[in-house]
């Protein structure tokens, strides 16, 4: 970088879904999301270093810092790079961006694991995914001198950074339209908080193919049958807490979509949305099958490309909105807690982030044995889910911060009792 | 390769019960060894322990200092010097110790907190008496006070979740103490004159809350007259 560039840093502004994420933030809890990978051998600190060094040249959208404006929160460039470090009883340990070093992302590694953890600010999953495959091969070629072939998942580190990968598809694809937010409330589900704010994993290694042909069998995708067997489950919980039908709220699993798979894009930011897909327990007992079915066919309708649209439309209008954008920062910021707070995770009961199945070239993924996606803690729902296929195996990673295990148990028993075998693991303390 | 034998799910070898449902794993033909390898390392870096109570109660005093600064100001300003913001300074301060300063402690001491708002009253008391010049506070201020608090702490004391009462016999403690207090009030005042010594007024007081007190305990152990009046109350 040249001395001009320095005296005029590079800066950029926060794309339209993490402008939420730095206002919602509390003292003591951030949106973070973990993403890693096991390699064959232990993994070497130093060579990490190189080869984070080489990743982060050519993710700019990584090497930020959060900086506050008089009208917004923005994005500068942040020289240098995070140290690395060793991995934590518990994962997405609250990130502090001082002792950060400013960055809103830190590499961990832990004998054979190599993983990141990010501020949600920077980018959703399947970004977090680019940079983790990136940082990985960088580190087998650094490492074993390992020749993997680059695309558009595994950037390429010798050559310089698009600009359209750290554009705001957001802004690129919204129209001049509306559509309304409002849903009810979702059941909540209770427990009591670990004292020391631990964060209990849960760990099921489920043979995808297994899940995948349940699914075909009700003509449904994976994703699809997981949610359904996770609602049934929550819907059992509730049934047992709240006696009367009338009292109760709809069970819904906030599962967050992927939108570069419908609009085309490089971006290595935020380029996420979420649908809601439940039931209602009021109306009744729903068997499995109901829910599968109403599941599926509110992802089929939900998940299209005009009523996504229409959904990221509606929120970059209220970013657009003139007297909005006028007023000052910690005016915004109350306002945008307290919107957070209102509406948040209430929409949901819990929320599960499947990444789908994820590919390596084999040059690669003979050094890799297993990759995990982990959601850090939500600032209400107690209990969330981060999944990803790899390898043939599914893995579901279920992220707690209370005591009470019941959700991933009957999940869990669920599943073995529709025949399919689950293996666990977790960090649970003894 | 052990299974749990509550849930049916494969456990990792390292686990020494199910993270599911907390039952031990029990394989006589591999017993549990501490793991190579966890999952997640034991060690834990940065544990913050930043307690939200006490930043509160520092927030809510700094809060508590813009009446006391107004009041002082204008006070000044009108060229007298401090009179009447010694008052709210005092009460302010009061104020603080009452609700804010219980928040710089984990848990609520019932006794302690109630003993040191009665000390406080005091001081705000005798401090009002050398405001004004009267000669109130040893002989009526004073044991006032401190007989309302005994009052309070004992039915703070009984009123605890453990002890359990139902609302009959709260109701009928809340009566008895009432008309004991008034009593003592009336004894402390006529101690003061210089009349000769007779209860008057307490003792029309006293009546009522005994007699009410006394059939709120009788009710508590009619079951049938509870359930009778229950009926024909509902709502």
């Amino acid at each position: 970088m040249s001395s001009s560039d320095k005296t005029h840093k590079k800066w950029m502004k926060l794309d339209n879904a993490a402008k939420i994420y730095p206002a919602a933030k509390k003292r003591n809890w951030k949106a973070l999301f973990r993403l890693s990978a096991d390699l064959t051998e232990q993994v070497d600190p130093s060579v990490l270093k190189d080869a984070l060094e080489s990743t982060l040249s050519r993710f700019p959208s990584f090497a930020l810092k959060l900086k506050r404006g008089l009208f917004w929160y923005y994005l500068e460039h942040n020289e240098g790079q995070p140290d690395i470090k060793q991995d934590e009883a518990y994962p997405c340990v609250h990130m502090d961006f001082e002792e950060n070093k400013g960055f809103m992302f830190r590499v961990l590694y832990y004998k054979r694991r190599i993983a990141v953890e990010i501020f949600h600010v920077l980018t959703d999953g399947a970004g977090g995914l680019c940079f983790l495959k990136t940082l990985v091969a960088e580190y087998l070629r650094l490492k074993y001198g390992a020749q993997i072939p680059r695309d558009n998942e595994i950037l390429d580190c010798s050559v310089a950074p698009a600009d359209d990968e750290t554009e705001d598809a957001y802004l690129k694809y919204a129209k001049n339209i509306k559509r309304t937010r409002r849903e009810p409330n979702a059941y909540f589900i209770k427990g009591t908080k670990e004292s020391d704010s631990f964060v209990n994993v849960t760990t099921g290694i489920i043979p995808v193919d297994e899940v995948i042909s349940r699914a075909k069998d009700k003509g449904v995708s994976l994703t699809d049958y997981i949610t359904a067997a996770l609602i049934m489950v929550v819907d059992k919980m509730q049934r047992k807490e709240v006696k009367k039908e009338k009292h109760m709220r709809p069970v819904k699993v906030c599962i967050p979509i992927n939108l570069r798979r419908i609009y085309p894009t490089n971006t290595m930011r935020n380029f996420a949305s979420y649908v809601n897909p439940g039931i209602d327990p009021k109306y009744g007992t729903y068997s499995f099958d109901e829910v599968l079915t109403a599941v599926h066919h509110y992802m089929r309708s939900e998940v299209t490309e005009k009523l996504l649209g229409a959904k990221i439309s509606t929120n970059v209008r209220s970013e657009t909105h003139r007297v909005l954008r006028v007023t000052p920062l910690f005016i915004k910021n109350i306002a945008m807690k307290l919107t957070f707070n209102l509406v948040g995770d209430r929409k949901s009961s819990t929320s599960i982030s499947n990444l789908g199945n994820v590919k390596l070239p084999p040059e690669m993924a003979k050094y890799v044995t297993r990759m995990d996606f982990i959601l850090g803690p939500l600032s209400r729902n107690r209990i969330v889910c981060g999944a990803l296929s790899y390898n043939g195996k599914l893995m579901m990673n279920f992220v707690r911060t209370i005591k009470e295990s019941t959700l991933e148990r009957e999940f869990f028993r669920y599943l073995v009792r529709l025949g399919v075998p689950v293996k666990i693991e977790s960090n649970q303390r003894w | 390769m052990s299974y749990c034998v509550n849930c049916g799910v494969e456990l990792e070898k390292g686990e020494k019960y199910c993270p599911l449902c907390h039952v031990e794993v029990l394989n006589p033909k591999a017993p549990w060894q501490e793991p190579v390898e966890r999952p997640y390392p034991r060690y834990l870096e940065t544990l913050v322990h930043r307690i939200d109570r006490r930043y509160f109660a520092t927030l809510a005093g700094l809060i508590l200092l813009i009446p006391i600064l107004i009041t002082f100001l204008l006070d000044i300003l009108d060229g007298s010097g401090l009179s009447w913001s010694a008052y709210i300074v005092g009460a302010m301060a009061l104020l603080f110790i009452f609700i804010v300063f219980p928040f710089y402690f984990k848990r609520y001491h019932t006794v302690i907190f109630l003993s040191v708002n009665c000390a406080a009253i005091l001081l705000y008391l005798l401090f009002i008496e050398r405001m004004n010049g009267g000669h109130w506070f040893v002989g009526i201020g004073l044991p006032v006070t401190v007989a309302a608090s005994i009052g309070i702490i004992i039915l703070a004391m009984l009123f605890t979740k453990k002890n359990g009462m139902t609302m009959l016999k709260k109701s009928a403690s809340v009566l008895f103490a009432l008309g004991l207090f008034v009593l003592v009030v009336e004894v402390i005042i006529r101690l003061n004159e210089t009349a000769p010594f007779d209860l008057k007024w307490s003792l029309y007081a006293l009546i009522p809350c005994a007699i009410l007190g006394v059939a709120a305990m009788i009710l508590e152990h009619r079951k049938n007259v509870k359930e009778e009046i229950r009926r024909r109350l509902f709502y």
